[in-house]
């Protein structure tokens, strides 16, 4: 009996190995952008990049700015979805940029400027 | 009987008397034209006037014909007495008078009107040319003739009479008499309608053994009449003097001894010497030849020769300078080269100079010039100049390539290479000036530079920084490669260091002149830019001539997304461009910048991803979920160096629901798999023996327990 009662909790443990375990928990951060920023360091990124928007960096970095809201998105998206250590990665990334083009933007709307003056 | 023989008797005296007055009428007598009045009163019809006509005759009426010319009037009367008496009774009162005298002539010849005229009694030979309607073009007025009516013939010269009025120079005309005006010799033997003047103009002789024939430089040569006393200065004159070809000073004369004399009408004309004039023979020929330059030497001279006004030997004197003598010559002509007049001295040295320069006040000092010189101007070359021989190496300049007129031109010193082009019509539209090249010869060598003619015109700068052409240079302006396709010999000749390649999926592919002031944009459209599978977000840009290697990589949708410029790569000369192809190989891109997506979807693979996409973009592009797709189990499995996890959609949650929440995130490098429903079955079955042995088994393990226990 007692090996009859040995081989069938082999068996039971050995069903765990059997089947291929649960399903993975459902995925979110999909469409972060769309959803309030929870983190405190995003949001003032966000903030940040608002502002440069604000201030034309849309016209004058258009590149550098199109790729900063890009890096943004993800780092809100990977964040939402838990991928904590890619998203502090990325959100590192990001700030250079913010930090890059806050330096630049200054430069270039004050060249502007003077172009359209001697204009 | 003795009746019968005195009117027989005074019959044959009255013929031959009859006879005899018409051949040689006596003083008074009866002639051919004259008018008899015939009067008997009371016979009307011969109260009127009876002609004597040409047969010496007066016709009565009733009576018939008798003959009175050259009887007397007494004899006539007597005779037409005689005549009426058969007639008529009572003659006692006839009377016969002259009442006219006239002369019939005949005119014959050239007049107007040839033929019989009649004219008063003392008319004369031109009152009878003048009734024949006068005289016609072409007359010989010198040689008229009479012919009488004896048959003897008179000459006379009627421009005598013309000349000198003198009415004894004309013969006496007399009845019956015949005036002959013949022609000129000069109208020939055809006869044409001919203008007078012209032919008076050619001489009046018409005697030909006593004309004079007056040829040669004269304004009308011709034969001209022969007049005693004439000198040959009348002579001369009558022919028009002599014109500016002649050489008046070797005048010939051929008189009739046949051999010629020379005649220096100029010794004549300078010393008014009479005894210098010849006597001129009748039917002499006189020549006056033309003028023959004469070379003209001497210790004083000094030749001028080519395009000045005129050209030929000068005489000098001390201090007349290079310009007294070339203004003495007239001056250079339109045609004259003056920048390169050569002074050819009497040892054979040339020496150039160059009167334009002199002329615009540069300091330029003309070289002396002394007896013996000779002054060459020559004669400039323009444009359209056939021989290009004429301009010597040292002076010429070669202009090739891409100009308007391209070709050998004549240099000067002070002209700059842009005096040189605009001359050779400018660089044509396809002309590379910014590598404009001077092969610069300096004795046997030649050495070549470049010149940026571009920047040069765009941004000025010091004029002593454009090169100094001087003659023998060639001067080459390259072309631009225009079509690489069409044209690979053109682009052959451009070098490697100013070409930039483009390759890949652009319309024409090829390589391209390149300057530093060419940017990217440039060269992608002068490759008629991207085709319409070209793949513009991944384009590579291989940079050479750096140290190491280096490929950007250009995404040109982002570029026309933003219209940033910092996306666009810094290119020069010598970069690789390649566009690739949309439907590249999938080793070309990276699984870092994908996303796979497996399973039950319409097309599975490799889609490019970025992160404005998401899950939904991605199952849209993939052909979205078949039909035994699990749709609410799709798993997302993120991947990441630091922290992968796997997730799972919703979708028919999502699609009910709409909340953006349960979306999960996806990334580029990630996988997405769509299991079907028979894997999900399986999974159920192998699942529900598991929970089976499990339950089993934590059954044994309690019964164990229990047993134990």
């Amino acid at each position: 009996m007692r090996k009859i009662a040995g081989m069938l909790a082999c068996l039971g443990l050995s069903g765990c190995f059997f089947s291929e375990g649960p399903w993975p928990v459902e995925g979110a951060g999909g469409f972060a952008e769309y959803l309030p920023i929870t983190d405190k360091q995003l949001e003032n990124l966000s903030n940040r990049l608002e502002a440069l928007r604000a201030r034309g960096a849309e016209r004058y970095a258009a590149a550098a700015f199109a790729e900063a809201s890009l890096l943004l998105t993800r780092s809100r998206r990977e964040v939402a979805a838990g991928l904590m250590l890619d998203a502090n990665r990325d959100i590192e990334r990001l700030e250079g940029q913010v930090e890059a083009m806050e330096a630049n933007l200054g430069r270039m709307r004050v060249s502007a400027w003077f172009d359209r003056d001697i204009s | 009987m003795s009746a019968v023989v005195r009117f027989l008797a005074l019959s044959l005296l009255l013929v031959w008397a009859g006879v005899a007055s018409a051949a040689q009428p006596a003083e008074g007598a009866l002639r051919v034209g004259d008018i008899l009045s015939i009067g008997l009163p009371g016979e009307a019809a011969l109260n009127k006037e009876f002609p004597v006509d040409r047969r010496g005759n007066v016709t009565l009426p009733e009576a018939g014909v008798v003959p009175v010319a050259g009887r007397s009037l007494e004899q006539a009367t007597a005779l037409i007495r005689e005549a009426l008496s058969h007639a008529y009774r009572d003659l006692e009162k006839l009377t016969v008078v002259v009442k006219e005298r006239k002369v019939p002539v005949t005119v014959l010849g050239y007049v107007r009107a040839p033929g019989n005229v009649e004219l008063p009694g003392d008319g004369n030979v031109q009152m009878a040319l003048v009734a024949a309607g006068g005289i016609s073009q072409g007359a010989q007025l010198d040689r008229m003739t009479i012919t009488h009516a004896d048959g003897k013939r008179v000459q006379f010269d009627y421009k005598k009479y013309l000349d000198s009025g003198d009415p004894s120079t004309l013969p006496k005309l007399e009845p019956l008499d015949v005036i002959f005006v013949p022609a000129s010799p000069l109208t020939g033997n055809v006869q044409v309608e001919f203008d007078a003047r012209t032919l008076a103009a050619t001489g009046d002789g018409g005697e030909e053994r006593s004309a004079i024939k007056i040829f040669g430089e004269v304004g009308a040569p011709g034969t001209f009449a022969y007049k005693k006393g004439n000198t040959i200065i009348d002579l001369i004159m009558r022919a028009g003097g002599v014109n500016h070809y002649s050489a008046p000073d070797q005048i010939r004369i051929i008189g009739k001894d046949g051999k010629p004399k020379v005649f220096n009408l100029q010794a004549y004309l300078d010393s008014g010497d009479a005894s210098l004039l010849p006597v001129i023979d009748p039917g002499s020929t006189i020549y006056v030849p033309r003028s023959v330059e004469e070379v003209r030497t001497g210790k004083q001279t000094v030749y001028v020769m080519g395009e000045v006004a005129r050209p030929g030997a000068f005489e000098t004197r001390d201090g007349a300078s290079f310009i007294n003598i070339i203004a003495n010559s007239g001056g250079p002509t339109r045609f004259a080269d003056t920048r390169q007049i050569r002074i050819i001295r009497p040892n054979g040295k040339t020496e150039v100079v160059d009167l334009v320069k002199f002329v615009d006040g540069t300091g330029v000092q003309l070289p002396s010039v002394n007896p013996g010189d000779a002054i060459f101007v020559p004669e400039k070359n323009d444009v359209g100049e056939s021989s290009w021989l004429k301009v010597a190496p040292s002076r010429a300049v070669q202009v090739l390539g891409a100009v308007g007129k391209p070709g050998r031109y004549e240099w000067a010193d002070e002209m700059s290479i842009f005096d040189l082009l605009a001359n050779a019509g400018g660089p044509t539209a396809h002309a590379d000036i910014s590598h404009v090249q001077i092969l610069r010869k300096e004795g046997d060598k030649a050495e070549p530079m470049l010149f940026d003619l571009d920047s040069f015109l765009k941004g000025g700068g010091s004029l002593q920084t454009v090169p100094k052409i001087h003659g023998g240079y060639v001067i080459t302006v390259p072309e631009l490669p225009q079509d690489p396709i069409n044209d690979k010999a053109a682009w052959m000749r451009q070098a490697p260091e100013r070409s930039i390649y483009v390759m890949g999926q652009v319309g024409s592919p090829g390589r391209y002149a390149f300057s530093d002031k060419l940017g990217f944009l440039d060269i992608l459209t002068a490759a008629n830019g991207p085709t319409a599978s070209a793949d513009v977000r991944n384009i590579r840009v291989a940079h050479r001539g750096e140290k190491g290697s280096r490929v950007s990589r250009v995404n040109l949708s982002a570029y026309f997304a933003t219209g940033d410029d910092k996306l666009l790569p810094k290119v020069r000369p010598g970069d690789v461009i390649y566009i690739p192809d949309q439907t590249r190989n999938y080793l070309d891109q990276p699984p870092s910048q994908v996303v796979r997506v497996l399973g039950a979807v319409g097309k599975p693979g490799r889609y490019e991803y970025s992160d404005e996409m998401s899950i939904l973009d991605l199952l849209a592009e993939a052909g979205g979920p078949t039909g035994d797709a699990m749709q609410d189990r799709i798993i997302v499995i993120n991947l990441s160096n630091a922290q992968s996890q796997a997730r799972i959609f919703d979708l028919l949650a999502f699609a009910k629901t709409g909340d953006v929440r349960r979306i999960p995130v996806v990334r580029a490098g990630d996988v997405v798999y769509l299991p079907n429903k028979g894997q999900d079955e399986l999974a159920e079955i192998s699942s529900a023996i598991g929970n089976i042995v499990s339950a089993a088994s934590l059954a044994s393990i309690a019964a164990s327990l229990s047993h134990q226990q």
